[in-house]
């Protein structure tokens, strides 16, 4: 039964028609005004640029850069910030009272940091990464710990009267219990770290996609500028939609709990 | 503590401004400490004396006041910007189920290329300028607005609309009627996330563009190594934004939820 | 007079996953006079709830006609109230602001509203209430406001989609109660769904007992109960009772029916 197949097929067309319009909207534009391509390139401009720089491995080096900055700095994040939130989620008196502390460094997290970190830990690799967890580490942790303290009552009292220990309740109870605040503030926190990752590396770095970017605008070269904005439009459509969605199908919305709008 | 001791401080611990302030206290004193003890090389770290009295310096040289406002203006013209843009587009898209079909791949990807990413193109177009920063948060409003009403419109529930249509409501009237207030929660929501994106795509900008501001002033301090302008400008951009959230953004929020009833999560961003 | 006519009225839909084509009504035709209350039964999946939302103008019909009033319905109006089994108030109004939403759209002045507004709110014992809003009532009264709101627009027909399926036992006697109780003192010409038989027999002159899919009127059972009626009067009698098993029985038949014979 061909049924079920056909839509996916129809919903992906779907998808990238408006691309395809946008794309012949842009070329007949930029053809009928005969703009210069030092203002804005032609569609082909920014195609030859994509593979110039594919061909020449500049791509997969400033991708693998970035990538890698962002994998650390978020497997940083999650690993700290998690464990953090949950603990400070699982205190009333701490929570409530450091609530505001956390809000506060949620307000100031990521880019407001990079003068700070290039400080600290000079221009390179070091300081985006830390960009990258810092953005994230707040966000996340703030929303785990608000996560952990929406578990209703009930739940958690069901767990400690089977005599749930401390390493059990963390596990079993308060990590899937908060889960879906947490999948809000991965979401939340990569948006941030994400931000970031790009705003670091234009000041601060000398490789990545977002050093792409500023040396492309020092010589003017639009049609770099445009090939690796799509490039990071599209890697983080890829996260978000292929990652961060999925994962919330899977866990959050499989098992009923309400889901956050984004 | 005395049961007249410990009445007083429960007292204390009621008022909003004590619980917001209160976390702040044992952090600054650790700060403190960790400066006093020179922990970290002074190069690198220095204590709250040392901040405020760069506060104080430049507060006096009126520098603060004229870069907060510089920040502060740019971000109002983006918001003004961003919301007479955004609004119209979402409802206009919102409203046709074409128009969304068509748009909606093209509204994510977009929302999709970091606004900051928008910096270098934006410079080769206007410069190293006001309207160039403007642009930036404009964009980084507009997106994330247009997105959250038109989600806002789509759980509008079907029954809302025939109620109001088996009353006689016509086209327009369901819009104002129905439609208007029932969106209202996500437009809250997605103005609080484009503000909060907008916030820092201005710290950045100002940072890249290097006029004045004070993502401009922390960057420049950075240059010339004061430690202590950096953290004065981290601490200012902090209170402002956790003011313009919890005074303005969240209550909006809030209300429009609380107040006709609906279940909402409440998120940080 | 007759209020509310549908002739032959036949639906069918596609399925949206499988592709095959459903009947959700095959052939259906009823009357309801001016100041009757009607109720319409019938099997899972009949179809009665589609039948109301034809009638209420939300969904076309495939075939067959819908007269109310002497004029074919075409879309939703005024002169066709609806009461939804999840109330669908305007939680941002206030209880005032929810009934007199439908005189507002018809440009009553405010006194008059207000004054209107007054009258049904009277009658369905929510006065005192004007300024709270929805959320804030108990799912009871919400669906008395939802009543009260579709009656200050006098349709000409108010349709009832199983209004009191989510309430609790002992609230759904309450409401029937007063339902029954609002329909004596105003005699609105009713329409209404449910799948519980004494509660149709309950509140009905007459009972529209629909069979199974392709659904069909079966049979259409005059309901003698005197009026007004009463749980503690009319339930204990041995009429309502003998009503109530004629049409469990109506219903049961009909499934085994199609048990017996699978199609």
């Amino acid at each position: 039964m061909t049924a079920p197949r056909a839509p996916r097929i129809r919903s992906v067309l779907w998808f990238l028609a408006p691309f395809a319009a946008l794309l012949a909207v842009w070329a007949a534009v930029v053809a009928a005004t005969g703009v210069p391509m030092r203002i804005f390139p032609q569609v082909t401009d920014v195609a030859r640029a994509l593979v110039g720089m594919t061909v020449s491995g500049e791509l997969t080096a400033h991708l693998a850069a970035s990538l890698r900055r962002v994998l650390i700095g978020s497997v940083l994040a999650v690993v700290t910030a998690l464990p953090f939130g949950i603990a400070l989620g699982a205190s009333p008196r701490l929570s409530a009272f450091f609530a505001p502390l956390l809000r506060f460094s949620v307000a100031l997290a990521g880019i407001a940091w990079i003068p700070i970190a290039t400080l600290w830990l000079g221009y390179g690799d070091g300081a985006v990464i830390f960009i990258v967890w810092n953005a994230m580490f707040f966000a996340l942790a703030y929303n785990t710990m608000l996560g952990v303290r929406r578990i209703p009552l009930p739940l958690l009292r069901a767990a400690r009267s089977m005599g749930t220990g401390r390493l059990r309740m963390f596990w079993e109870v308060l990590l899937p219990g908060a889960l879906p605040s947490v999948v809000t503030g991965l979401r939340v926190g990569l948006g941030y770290g994400w931000r970031g990752l790009v705003a670091a590396e234009i000041i601060a770095t000398g490789a990545g996609l977002g050093y792409a970017l500023f040396l492309a605008q020092k010589t003017f070269s639009t049609d770099v500028i445009i090939a690796s904005m799509v490039i990071i439009g599209a890697l983080w459509l890829i996260m978000d939609r292929l990652l961060l969605a999925p994962l919330e199908r899977r866990t959050v919305q499989r098992w009923g709990m309400t889901v956050a709008v984004s | 503590m005395t049961t007249g001791g410990t009445a007083v401080w429960r007292q204390l611990a009621r008022r909003p401004a004590v619980r917001t302030l209160g976390p702040f206290v044992p952090v600054v004193a650790l700060w403190w400490a960790l400066a006093a003890l020179e922990v970290f090389p002074p190069a690198f770290f220095v204590g709250p004396d040392v901040v405020l009295a760069e506060l104080a310096g430049l507060l006096e040289r009126g520098i603060l006041p004229g870069y907060l406002s510089d920040s502060l203006t740019r971000l109002w013209y983006g918001v003004l910007f961003g919301l007479l843009i955004g609004l119209p587009l979402g409802f206009l898209i919102g409203m046709s189920p074409l128009a969304r079909r068509l748009t909606w791949p093209l509204l994510l990807f977009f929302q999709a290329v970091a606004d900051i990413a928008w910096l270098p193109i934006v410079i080769v177009w206007f410069g190293f300028s006001l309207t160039a920063v403007t642009f930036v948060i404009v964009y980084t409003i507009v997106f994330p607005l247009v997105l959250s009403i038109v989600a806002g419109i789509e759980q509008v529930p079907q029954e809302l609309v025939r109620a109001a249509r088996s009353l006689g409501a016509s086209r327009l009237r369901i819009f104002v009627e129905v439609i208007l207030p029932g969106a209202l929660p996500s437009v809250a929501s997605g103005v609080r996330t484009g503000l909060g994106y907008g916030w820092r795509a201005l710290v950045a900008a100002e940072i890249i563009v290097g006029t004045s501001g004070i993502g401009f002033m922390m960057f420049d301090a950075r240059r010339v190594g004061d430690v202590a302008e950096v953290f004065l400008g981290m601490i200012v951009l902090g209170i402002l934004w956790y003011a313009l959230d919890a005074l303005f953004l969240a209550p909006f929020e809030r209300a429009t939820v609380e107040r006709w009833g609906l279940v909402r999560q409440e998120a940080a961003r | 007079m007759t209020a509310l006519q549908i002739d032959h009225l036949h639906k069918t839909y596609v399925d949206g996953y499988s592709g095959d084509e459903v009947v959700a009504i095959g052939d259906v035709s009823f009357a309801v006079a001016e100041g009757e209350f009607v109720s319409v039964l019938g099997p899972s999946g009949c179809g009665k709830t589609t039948v109301l939302n034809i009638v209420a103008g939300f969904v076309e019909q495939t075939a067959g006609t819908v007269t109310v009033a002497g004029k074919p319905v075409t879309g939703p109006g005024p002169d066709r109230g609806v009461v939804f089994q999840n109330h669908a108030l305007f939680p941002w109004k206030t209880v005032l602001g929810n009934v007199t939403f439908g005189l507002r759209m018809r440009g009553v002045p405010k006194a008059e509203r207000e004054a209107t507004a007054a009258e049904y709110l009277r009658l369905v014992g929510l006065t005192g209430f004007e300024h709270r809003y929805p959320h804030e009532l108990s799912g009871g009264m919400q669906q008395r406001l939802g009543v009260a709101r579709v009656l200050a627009n006098e349709p000409a027909v108010m349709l009832m989609d199983e209004p009191f399926a989510s309430i609790d036992a002992q609230t759904r006697r309450r409401l029937q109660e007063d339902l029954t109780r609002i329909f004596q003192e105003r005699r609105p010409t009713v329409f209404f769904v449910t799948h519980d038989v004494d509660e149709a027999v309950f509140l009905s002159d007459r009972v529209v007992v629909l069979t199974g899919r392709p659904s069909t009127v079966q049979e259409i059972v005059e309901v003698d109960l005197p009026r007004p009626r009463a749980w503690r009067t009319t339930g204990e009698l041995p009429r309502f009772r003998a009503l109530c098993n004629r049409i469990t029985d109506l219903l049961v038949g009909d499934e085994a029916d199609a048990v017996a014979d699978p199609a």
